[in-house]
């Protein structure tokens, strides 16, 4: 270590290429999790939409569950719990995507499902009527309007999920936090260290948000 | 330009006969005994040098040198809990004066804090009793938990580096977390203080054992501002104190049964 170091060559040497690893590991979790959050979150959604009465209850018992509990109580109970309890030992990296998953989902179910009520009755009621199945009538009609309205709490969401990655360096997985955090009991400049870490991240959700951006401009061009 | 340094001079001056005045008071004991409390950092993740008591109170061997260090300081004790990674940065930012948690003396450390020896402690290795680690070259294909930031952890990685094939090396926040990983088999092998890795073998004595002995015994210490030199002169003075009034071995037997060398 040492201390004459200038600010860049400090950031150069040593923050930024630990620091990139860890954003690296950072924006896997957060596309993993996200894309089988909102898979997930989906099928939540039609099953609490059904109008089968053992569909909706399990859906909202899960939503509650994971709603209802702290994510890094579910990241700890996957890692810790689950082997001596089920016998299911998960490394920490496919336990930190589970977790993250599980809890994105529960969230995203319930705004899928906000989305898809908030389109007037009277349109599948018309679809129906016009010869459309249900599920065609969903997919044609329903589901393309709904996208447009929930682009911004999806994105919420995600972004939220990015942040929420920085919970697994509890169960040692070298996310961007942990990096920084290391870094910081190492060298003792916290300003420089936890200064990149906060761009880092800005950087994530940033990319994010224009790409959602530019999704919702396509559709509106498309007019739907 | 000489216009400031012609300031600066003076101010110097100033400074260092004010310096010379202060040298026979104590300024940071004095702070200490205007606050009405001595402010200790612990991480309370490190059993039975710092843990928890049935209600959360802070409880271990450290815990009680601190309030021994209070009590003879003449102002109550108050315990902040830190993480082990903060805790160092905590003392830097004054947010409080000691740091006694079962401290490693570095080098590293010594070049940002006063650190002053009330212990020695080996790094030892704890396993499942049917699989054992006996020596260094055992961890090969192994995977190791340890606390981040820590002698143990610094061991490890120094292995790795110098050619040992170890399988993997999981670093926690705390150090339960890597006896919990350990119990899940999300690892093989922990390397720790000796003191912490006796208790975690009597949490589980059917199954987990101490292996091994990874390092030899190395001090650990008290750690303090390096500007609080009074401060530095005291402890020192204290402990001394303890070792020959026998309070030391007191608490030596009261939380590890035995004395621990050094």
């Amino acid at each position: 270590m040492d201390e004459s170091q200038s600010f860049w060559q400090f950031s150069l040497q040593e923050v930024l290429p630990q620091l990139f690893d860890g954003m690296t590991l950072t924006v896997e979790l957060t596309i993993a999790a996200g894309v089988l959050g909102m898979f997930l979150g989906l099928l939540l959604a039609f099953a609490r939409l059904s109008r089968h009465r053992f569909l909706r209850w399990p859906v909202m018992a899960y939503v509650t569950l994971f709603r209802g509990t702290p994510l890094l109580l579910q990241i700890l109970f996957i890692y810790f719990a689950l082997p001596p309890l089920a016998d299911i030992r998960l490394d920490a990296m496919p336990a930190g995507i589970l977790a993250l998953s599980l809890n994105a989902g529960a969230y995203l179910a319930e705004i899928f499902r906000a989305g898809i009520e908030s389109i007037d009755r009277g349109q599948m009621e018309a679809a129906r009527a016009l010869g459309m199945s249900h599920g065609l009538a969903m997919t044609r009609i329903i589901l393309p309007q709904a996208v447009k309205r929930m682009i911004p709490p999806v994105v919420n969401e995600l972004a939220a999920l990015a942040k929420d990655t920085s919970l697994v360096s509890v169960i040692a997985l070298s996310e961007m936090l942990y990096v920084t955090q290391r870094l910081g009991a190492k060298y003792f400049r916290p300003w420089e260290v936890y200064g990149w870490a906060a761009l880092g991240y800005l950087l994530i959700v940033w990319s994010l948000a224009t790409l959602a951006g530019r999704i919702e401009r396509r559709l509106a061009v498309r007019g739907v | 330009m000489r216009m400031v340094s012609g300031f600066l001079s003076i101010f110097l001056l100033w400074a260092s006969l004010a310096g010379s005045a202060m040298a026979a008071a104590a300024p940071t004991i004095d702070a200490i005994k205007k606050a009405g409390k001595f402010r200790v950092a612990i991480d309370v993740t490190y059993p039975p040098m710092e843990t928890t008591d049935a209600k959360g109170n802070p409880d271990g061997f450290d815990i009680d040198l601190a309030k021994e260090f209070a009590q003879r300081l003449g102002v109550p004790v108050e315990f902040v809990v830190m993480s082990w990674d903060g805790i160092i940065a905590g003392l830097m930012a004054k947010r409080y004066d000691m740091i006694c948690s079962a401290m490693n003396i570095t080098p590293e450390r010594l070049k940002q804090l006063d650190i002053i020896e009330y212990m020695q402690v080996s790094q030892v290795f704890v396993t499942p009793n049917d699989k054992p680690v006996v020596k260094e070259a055992d961890l090969a294909g192994k995977v190791v938990a340890v606390q981040v930031d820590t002698t143990s952890a610094a061991y490890v990685e120094k292995a790795k580096k110098n050619g040992l094939a170890i399988a993997g090396i999981k670093g926690f926040k705390m150090a339960t977390d890597a006896l919990s990983a350990l119990r899940a088999k999300q690892a093989d092998v922990i390397v720790i203080d000796e003191p912490v890795g006796l208790y975690f073998v009597k949490q589980d004595p059917k199954h987990l054992i101490v292996s091994g002995r990874a390092i030899a015994p190395e001090p650990i210490g008290v750690a303090l501002r390096k500007d609080a030199k009074d401060l530095s002169a005291e402890v020192t003075q204290m402990i001394a104190n303890m070792r020959r009034d026998g309070t030391m071995k007191k608490l030596h037997l009261k939380w590890f049964g035995k004395e621990v060398g050094g």
